[in-house]
């Protein structure tokens, strides 16, 4: 993240040292005060696109609302004690299928600085959690991409810390950053798992915009393997582009040829799918992209591929992915 | 992309109508209008209401709001001497004295002007009128114009600039320094009205042109689709350009045949879909 042109701070957000070094991070960024992030953030008709040409930062303080229950969307990958937590708000990547375009009324990305509030929430959901037999399984980068703004803020190497020392909390950091180098320092946990997106290079270079390569990613992947981490692949959104078949399982096999597949923790497949809500919202801001204008099925709030699309995407690039991982280390989403 | 000035006095004004050549209009019989390229303008009066009027009576007539930009500018006072008399400023917050609103706008081009916060009052004030804490700009229009322009267009249309007229000590500014403070930061300002043209080349992302746009509506009436019909067919003929980079008038043909009932309209609508989206 090399700047922003302005800084929104909540008043009350002024206190905490986290404002404080982002402050000093960018000196030279407007800094405008405001009394609540919404102010700014939930303004009628913004422009999401055109605010991603000139991302802001709103600096806030969450009050209320530090964990919530996963939604049918996102991948619990069978813990049954699965939370998220919104830790920032919006990513510095801007990639054609992303959802955020349609879920938040802004671009501009909000950072949470009471992450200690955070800390003493999940704290106490660990201790009350439902299933005890089983750990709090707790996804920390979510609507967001928290390694890709650990240059910023190291959140991500502080909930590392956080998780380390917290008994029965499993937490996944979820990412498509190369900036793996920023916790590297840190000891690998059997409580992180880091959560690597990968897609095709072609589709990357063309729908991930701003997003680091395919290689660059592989790397880091490779390298946090090798410091025994544990490391999950998702090949998720699977995107119906022209030869699908052809790019998807070619990438599969380049990608098994260079990571090490004995060290990969677990695997996610699943193919393009969006609130139709989100979806609409979306369409009325960009006409650009093919994928966005697919010929879509609606089932109930969702929108996806044809059933019999999603079928025969799962099925063959399932059985690609047999051929490197065990079939129960593979969490399907259709 | 069309840009609109909105300015409280005459004297604001003067320099922009003798710059960019504008011409008086009759739009309104009691606001003051003036036509011209690249911007027009419009001479509310002073108060926010008077602003808010003549923004929204503009801003209500724009067939493309989408493609305007709306520019409050004028003269302001200033809590603080930190600044100078003359100087121009990008303001990046309005905060009405009166309901405690506050407006902010995106500022989403480069500039190299300095940027501050400014308050709207209800009346002239002085220093002694004001709440302590406050530091920065103070007007009479600009909340007023940051409600009725959001209530149309997006935060990244609605642009306040301001230069520093007074200290708030009670000197009266006649109109020839009113006119003068404008002249010399009209080189300043052209370039940020410039500047709002590389908007326009972005939003420009539509596939579908106005010919195709055209005939969908042609389609739309002659086979009386509902609203949400009519939008679905869009957003089909999208995905059609898109993926199949197909001409549109493959569905001219369809101007010949009529429809007597919802049946009917269902099924040419089908018609249309499966030649637009199927494989």
């Amino acid at each position: 993240m090399s700047k922003f042109s302005h800084i929104y701070i909540e008043d009350e957000a002024l206190g905490y040292p986290i404002s404080t070094r982002i402050l000093e991070r960018f000196p030279n960024a407007k800094r405008v005060w405001i009394g609540d992030y919404k102010e700014v953030f939930g303004r009628l008709n913004q422009h999401f696109q055109i605010q991603k040409r000139s991302v802001k930062l709103i600096l806030a303080v969450k009050k209320g609302g530090y964990l919530y229950r996963g939604s049918d969307f996102s991948q619990g990958f069978g813990y049954k004690n699965f939370y998220y937590n919104t830790l920032m708000l919006n990513c510095v990547y801007n990639c054609d299928y992303c959802y955020l375009q349609g879920m938040y009324p802004s671009a501009n990305m909000v950072l949470f600085v009471n992450l200690e509030d955070f800390f003493e929430a999940t704290r106490k959901a660990v201790a009350e959690r439902k299933y005890k037999s089983e750990p709090l399984y707790l996804s920390v980068s979510y609507n967001t991409d928290l390694l890709a703004f650990e240059s910023v803020v190291p959140y991500t190497a502080y909930w590392i810390e956080f998780a380390d020392a917290c008994d029965d909390l499993l937490i996944e950091v979820r990412t498509k950053s190369a900036n793996y180098k920023a916790i590297k320092h840190l000891k690998a946990t059997p409580r992180v798992i880091l959560a690597w997106t990968l897609s095709p290079r072609k589709v990357a270079e063309v729908y991930e915009k701003g997003a680091p390569s395919l290689d660059r990613r592989l790397e880091a992947i490779r390298e946090a393997m090798e410091d025994g981490w544990q490391v999950r692949l998702c090949f998720d959104p699977v995107l119906r582009i022209r030869n699908w078949n052809y790019v998807y399982t070619d990438f599969m096999e380049e990608v098994f040829r260079y990571l090490p597949v004995e060290k990969v923790y677990d695997v996610s497949l699943g193919v393009f799918r969006m609130n139709a809500d989100y979806l609409r919202r979306i369409r009325k801001l960009r006409q650009d992209s093919d994928i966005l204008f697919y010929p879509f099925e609606v089932r109930g709030d969702t929108v996806s591929y044809p059933l019999l699309h999603r079928k025969e995407m799962i099925s063959s690039l399932l059985e690609k992915l047999t051929q490197y991982i065990p079939e129960e280390r593979i969490a399907v989403w259709e | 992309m069309r840009k609109i000035i909105i300015t409280a006095l005459h004297a604001e004004a003067k320099p922009f109508i003798e710059f960019f050549n504008l011409k008086k209009s009759n739009l309104f019989a009691k606001i003051p209008f003036y036509s011209g390229e690249p911007v027009s303008l419009c001479v509310s009066g002073i108060g926010k209401m008077r602003s808010a009027i003549a923004t929204a009576s503009l801003l209500a007539q724009e067939k493309e709001p989408h493609n305007v930009v709306v520019f409050n500018i004028g003269i302001c006072g200033s809590t603080t001497k930190e600044v100078n008399l003359g100087e121009l400023f990008f303001v990046n917050k309005v905060i009405d004295h009166g309901s405690g609103r506050s407006y902010y706008p995106d500022i989403v081009i480069e500039h190299n002007l300095p940027e501050s916060q400014l308050m709207t009052f209800d009346k002239p004030v002085t220093q002694l009128d004001f709440p302590q804490e406050y530091k920065g700009l103070v007007d009479m229009e600009a909340s007023g114009f940051f409600e009725a322009a959001l209530t149309f267009l997006s935060p990244h249309q609605v642009v306040c600039l301001k230069i520093v007229s007074d200290f708030l000590e009670g000197e009266v500014i006649n109109k020839a320094k009113v006119s003068g403070l404008v002249e010399r930061n009209m080189e300043a300002i052209n370039g940020i009205i410039s500047s709002y043209d590389a908007l326009c080349s972005f939003l420009a992302t539509d596939v579908l042109d106005a010919n195709e746009h055209s005939l969908l509506e042609q389609l739309s009436m002659h086979f009386r689709l509902t609203f949400s019909q009519y939008h679905q067919l869009i957003e089909w003929a999208r995905s059609y350009k898109i993926h199949k980079k197909g001409s549109l008038e493959i569905l001219r043909q369809y101007l010949q045949y009529s429809v007597s009932d919802k049946r009917e309209r269902n099924n040419y609508l089908e018609k249309l879909r499966s030649l637009l989206l199927d494989e």
